[in-house]
């Protein structure tokens, strides 16, 4: 029996090549992107971790504060507490050569004469010697680069490398070159070796360390030196496994892995459409099929195992090609995500391939074949219960009943209300996955009401498509009403589709508006100079001594020394903005959303009191009058919460505080930012050029005028959310597949009908109209329900996807914009899916078509 | 109080090219430090001709603990008498050595000297330096401040070995105008690229080794000399397997030392030419290691020494380590 119903429903497959084709395809994509995102993932985590893991040699421990570093007198605590054997600081620095590709260079500063005991090292002219370490040791100017990096740009011992520094270009010498292995194989082997007090100075690091990596004696248990360690330490610093380094900048990069996260179930839950639309349109096509075999005597279980069965193996097909697919898919994704996490997070890890995960192949693989059972299940469950009577009837007719009840609209309309309710009374800190759940509860509220709100729709648009395109019109959209069930999964496609694009879309608009807004009030300087073309630099900075000379400059009425770093913070991290605030206060009016405005005022500049953004508050329930304590490397730090202000620096919340108090308790004179307010009069962009001519060749930086650096951060907002880009041009592919599949078997049910319009003298032009005009009804149906449900979506994604990844809550938009744009170009789409149908349509033999049952 | 890994430190290094000063090879290690508590006898006991008696047999010293520096202290005055008269008749492998070790008696010393190193290329660095060093064995400070080729003169480095407190060294780099304290190091490491490893620069006392007398040595510089095995007591915390020494039988300084590896595979070889005399006290001139698998050497060229200056404690702090232009 079974292998009968196999062979039927290899027919079926062998008659509708196309459908099956881009249902395997549904499930492949769907797969691949999930495979895609999972690999990439863990090949930026892995490499990341690598990074560490070669950093960190053969140390056991490290001791971290936070992006500003420790004191030098912390190495000497570490170095004299019993247990510890080796206690080595270091110093990392992403810096760029001076050479026509500007390329990035991890210079590592380490105290030469000790750190081999800690890292593996193998220069060329010995196995783990340089030349002459004195000689390094006694230069600034020494450098020990990676053979990768030498071959790269032909260097050998004694030539220059210039390099930017802190202190301006500084010519370095190649002191020694070290073999591709250990420590040179890091960041692709674009690594250098400085020693660690030249590092300080040249990079001004002041009398700080990045961190310290430390090997216990081996009598000592680890746990007991970090003990130890941790009572001998103040509380801001703190004593780690390199393990736990590297978890803790997972939980950095936390945004991104998430983001990627999101996009990997979109794509599958569009997948899931895909198949459940195919199956659907199959059982359709297949109803006058089933009736027979059921009056045959096929049982229902049967029936049921034959659709199963099928999408079984179509799931093992589509997982297949995409696990094949997503390795290929994760190249790409690989590449994206190594460049935001050393862009925007400014974390080092390697640009690596990555390599094939059987586990992760596996997950996938199940996760294909059971969302394609999953799909598949409606449609197989709704082919077994067929009365084989009415099967060999008009099936819509009676089906309609069923998919357009009542009951089922009010089911989904109350799914849609809690959801809905959730987003906006349940507490904003639930877990993620929790929250999540009340999207869900929006998609399937928006599923299950799909059927009867398209028909509304559909009904609505009758008089419209009759004005418009006369009796084509017509019977485009009454094809389409008396059809919900073929129609209604790929008008579901369509508007799950959609309802990302639109929802994203108001989202990025939402964040970008908000930002704009926020920027217009606080950043309003004439210009601003940066590290880096990123955000900001984590490595690299500016002295105070080029705040001094851009001071100086004739029509440079006041300047401010901006540091933006990060902090541990409650086991956490947060972000730190300190700026002379006397300055800022000056230049910027109405700054707090909470707090009595004169008195911070007053208070901040003199250090009695923090800012904190809004997100910190809602992250960590604060308010003003509160009091704020931070562990910094010289002990604890606790001001009032003065107040609170509209900001969207960083996703982990930040804490602004004056610029003095910062290097006080920190010891870190780094600059991020200078922002330079000019006298009046003084035309900014000629200052821009002329600063520009004074610091060429001599300081990297970034100079920006006001407008210049609001683009610069518009485009940065949009290269973050490049992926979700992405993600909706798949989207709406998958949604213009779904049309492609509609539309054949529409065209293929209708063949008598469209053989009789032929027979009593309908023209070709007017079928090929009929069929377009139905795609286009298709996709106003959908654009509409895709309105409904992208607005559901933005409304979860500013209040509470925001949350989850940024603490920010964002206003909520309409993406009109968004709308109107996607409009046409989904009709166009419609139009050009519809395109093959048509011709089949049109090409029919008029005698074949009417014969057709 | 940080732990008992290896003392290291370049200024003992740079001691041990004063080394030829000193009895720098006490024990076997070319960089042995200066035998700083010996007593005024030992500069007259190796003036005595020490006969090579006919049948020497092997001796093993196995010394207990603290069992030396007993004797040492309580029997110097009879000391003299004592190992005249057991070189005389049997010479002990371990009487050998300690005369090495206890020649030098200055209270004070200052070196000028040169190191060449050169690599398997045949390329020769060359640095001069200044050592000053003040006090005893086990209980001194010494200040080496480089001065030639231009950039690293003025870099300084300073050793405290005190008893109690164990190694400390800093090294000054005026280019940055910044003190660093030195971390302990892997013994078998080249020591600031020299041929000479942290472990050769380490300062032993005799009790670290056990001697063997081989027999008659070769006649190096015309001088009829003792072939001295010597064991270190851990060989856990050693390269080396064994040392073999050459030893004047009229000088007690090791004129040549032979490395051996844990694989007893030769892997350095010392020499010292040049000895002579100064303010009682003998001293080579010329000290070249090699390393024997590598292909390197390292020479030190003792330009200039003197004794008992009455150097202050005040040349020997940080303060004075950063000041750059004192040479």
């Amino acid at each position: 029996m079974i292998a009968a119903l196999a062979f039927v429903t290899f027919q079926q497959w062998r008659l509708h090549k196309l459908r099956t084709t881009l249902t395997i395809f549904g499930i492949a994509l769907g797969v691949a992107v999930f495979f895609a995102v999972r690999t990439a993932n863990l090949t930026l985590l892995g490499s990341l971790t690598q990074t560490i893991e070669r950093l960190a040699g053969k140390a056991t421990l490290q001791i971290v504060a936070g992006e500003a570093g420790l004191p030098e007198a912390v190495w000497d605590t570490v170095r004299d507490t019993p247990g510890v054997k080796i206690a080595e600081p270091v110093i990392e620095v992403i810096a760029h050569t001076a050479f026509p590709d500007e390329g990035n260079l991890l210079v590592i500063g380490v105290d030469m004469l000790g750190d081999s005991e800690l890292r593996e090292y193998q220069f060329e002219e010995s196995e783990s010697e340089i030349g002459d370490p004195l000689l390094a040791l006694a230069q600034p100017d020494s450098i020990l680069i990676s053979r990768t990096f030498a071959d790269r740009h032909h260097l050998q011992e004694g030539d220059h490398l210039p390099l930017f520094t802190s202190q301006g270009r500084k010519e370095f010498i190649v002191r020694g070159v070290f073999k591709p292995a250990g420590i040179g194989q890091i960041f692709g082997g674009q690594i250098a070796i400085m020693d660690l007090f030249n590092a300080q100075f040249v990079f001004n690091r002041g009398r700080n360390f990045d961190r310290i990596d430390l090997m216990n004696e081996p009598e000592v248990k680890v746990e007991d030196l970090q003990q130890r360690l941790r009572e001998r330490l103040p509380a801001g610093i703190e004593v780690q496994r390199p393990s736990s380094r590297g978890e803790g900048i997972e939980k950095a990069v936390s945004a991104v892995t998430n983001g990627f996260l999101i996009t990997s179930f979109i794509a599958l839950l569009v997948g899931v459409f895909i198949i459940f639309n195919s199956f659907s349109i199959s059982v359709n096509q297949r109803w006058k099929e089933i009736g027979i075999l059921r009056a045959l005597g096929v049982e229902r279980l049967n029936v049921q195992r034959m659709f199963l069965g099928e999408a079984v193996v179509m799931g093992l097909l589509g997982s297949l090609l995409g696990v094949a697919g997503g390795f290929y898919l994760a190249i790409g994704a690989t590449r994206a995500m190594n460049s935001i996490a050393t862009s925007i997070y400014g974390l080092v890890s390697s640009a690596e391939l990555p390599s094939f995960r059987l586990d992760y192949a596996i997950v996938s693989f199940v996760i294909g074949l059971i969302a394609s059972l999953v799909a598949a299940w409606l449609p197989a469950r709704a082919a077994a219960q067929l009365n084989p009577v009415l099967a060999l009837h008009n099936i819509e007719t009676r089906q309609r009943e069923a998919v357009l009840g009542w009951k089922r609209l009010l089911v989904g309309l109350a799914m849609i209300i809690t959801g809905l309710a959730l987003i906006r009374f349940a507490p904003q800190r639930a877990d993620m996955w929790i929250q999540f759940v009340y999207a869900g509860l929006l998609v399937l509220g928006m599923i299950v009401v799909l059927p009867k709100l398209s028909a509304w729709i559909a009904r609505a648009l009758r008089p419209v498509m009759d004005w418009a395109f006369g009796s084509e019109g017509v019977l485009a959209i009454d094809t389409m009403i008396q059809s919900p069930r073929r129609t209604s999964a790929t008008v579901g496609a369509l508007m799950i589709g959609l309802s990302f694009v639109f929802s994203t879309g108001a989202f990025v608009n939402s964040e970008k508006r908000t930002i704009i807004r926020t920027f217009d009030r606080i950043v309003n300087s004439d210009l601003i100079v940066t590290t880096s073309r990123a955000a900001r630099s984590r490595t690299y900075h500016f002295s105070e001594e080029l705040g001094r000379r851009i001071a100086a400059l004739p029509g440079v009425k006041r300047i401010e020394n901006v540091r933006f770093t990060f902090v541990p913070y409650n086991g956490d991290t947060a972000a730190i903005v300190t700026l002379e605030m006397e300055g800022f206060f000056a230049r910027v009016s109405d700054v707090l959303e909470e707090g009595d405005e004169p008195r911070v005022r007053e208070l901040i500049p003199r250090g009695e009191g923090f800012i904190i953004a809004r997100n910190f508050a809602t992250r960590w329930q604060m308010g003003v009058g509160d009091r704020l304590k931070l562990q910094t490397p010289t002990g604890p730090l606790e001001r009032p919460v003065l107040g609170i202000m509209e900001d969207y620096s960083s996703e982990k919340g930040t804490i602004f505080m004056d610029r003095a108090l910062y290097k006080a308790y920190w010891q870190d004179s780094a600059v991020d930012i200078i922002d330079i307010n000019l006298q009046p009069g003084v035309d900014p962009a000629a200052f821009k050029t002329e600063l520009q001519r004074l610091l060429a060749g001599e300081q990297r930086a970034f100079i920006y005028t006001n407008q210049e650096y609001k683009k610069w951060l518009l485009n940065l907002i949009d290269g973050f959310f490049v992926l979700n880009y992405m993600q909706m041009v798949i989207a709406v592919l998958v949604a213009a597949l779904g049309i492609v599949n509609t539309l054949i078997i529409s065209v293929s049910e209708r063949k008598r009908e469209f053989g009789v319009i032929r027979a009593i003298g309908g023209l070709r032009n007017q079928l090929r109209k009929m069929v377009l005009l139905e795609a286009v009804a298709i996709a106003i149906v959908g654009m509409i329900t895709g309105v409904i449900a992208g607005i559901l979506n933005t409304y979860f994604l500013v209040r509470t996807a925001a949350t989850i990844i940024g603490g920010f809550t964002l206003p909520f938009e309409i993406p009109v914009g968004w709308i109107l744009v996607a409009l046409p170009v989904v009709v166009v789409i419609a139009i050009i899916a519809a395109w093959l149908p048509a011709r089949r349509a049109v090409n029919l033999r008029v005698v074949e078509a009417i014969g057709y049952e | 109080m940080k732990n008992a890994s290896p003392k290291v430190s370049l200024v003992t290094w740079i001691r041990s090219v004063a080394v030829t000063l000193q009895g720098l090879i006490l024990g076997f290690t070319p960089a042995l430090p200066s035998p700083l508590e010996a007593p005024a006898f030992a500069g007259e006991v190796i003036q005595l001709a020490l006969p090579w008696p006919e049948m020497v047999k092997a001796v093993e010293y196995r010394p207990q603990p603290g069992w030396f520096r007993s004797k040492v202290k309580t029997r110097l005055p009879t000391a003299k008498t004592r190992l005249a008269a057991a070189l005389h008749t049997a010479p002990d492998a371990r009487q050998i050595m300690e005369s090495v070790y206890r020649q030098d008696t200055s209270r004070d010393a200052t070196w000028r000297a040169v190191m060449e190193t050169t690599d398997k290329k045949g390329t020769v660095r060359r640095k001069k330096f200044v050592l000053r060093k003040l006090g005893s064995l086990g209980n001194s400070k010494t200040l080496v401040r480089f001065t030639d080729p231009a950039e690293v003169r003025g870099v300084g480095l300073l050793s405290y070995n005190l008893k109690g407190a164990g190694d400390r060294q800093w090294l000054y780099t005026p280019a940055i105008q910044r003190t660093r304290r030195i971390a302990p190091q892997e013994r078998q490491r080249r020591f600031l690229g020299t041929d000479f490893t942290h472990e050769d620069m380490a300062e032993r006392v005799l009790e670290d080794f056990t001697y063997r007398l081989l027999g008659e040595g070769d006649v190096i510089d015309g001088r009829r000399t003792y072939k001295i095995e010597a064991r270190p007591i851990s060989p856990d915390k050693s390269q080396y397997k064994l040392v073999h020494l050459w030893v004047p039988q009229d000088i007690p300084y090791v004129v040549q030392a032979e490395m051996y590896d844990q694989r007893s595979q030769k892997v350095r070889l010392l020499r010292a030419t040049g000895l002579e005399k100064v303010s009682g006290i003998w001293i080579a001139r010329r000290l070249e290691m090699s390393s024997l698998i590598e292909a390197t050497k390292t020479v030190l060229l003792v330009e200039e020494i003197r004794f008992n200056t009455g150097l202050k404690e005040e040349l020997f702090t940080q303060q004075a380590l950063e000041k750059a232009d004192v040479f």
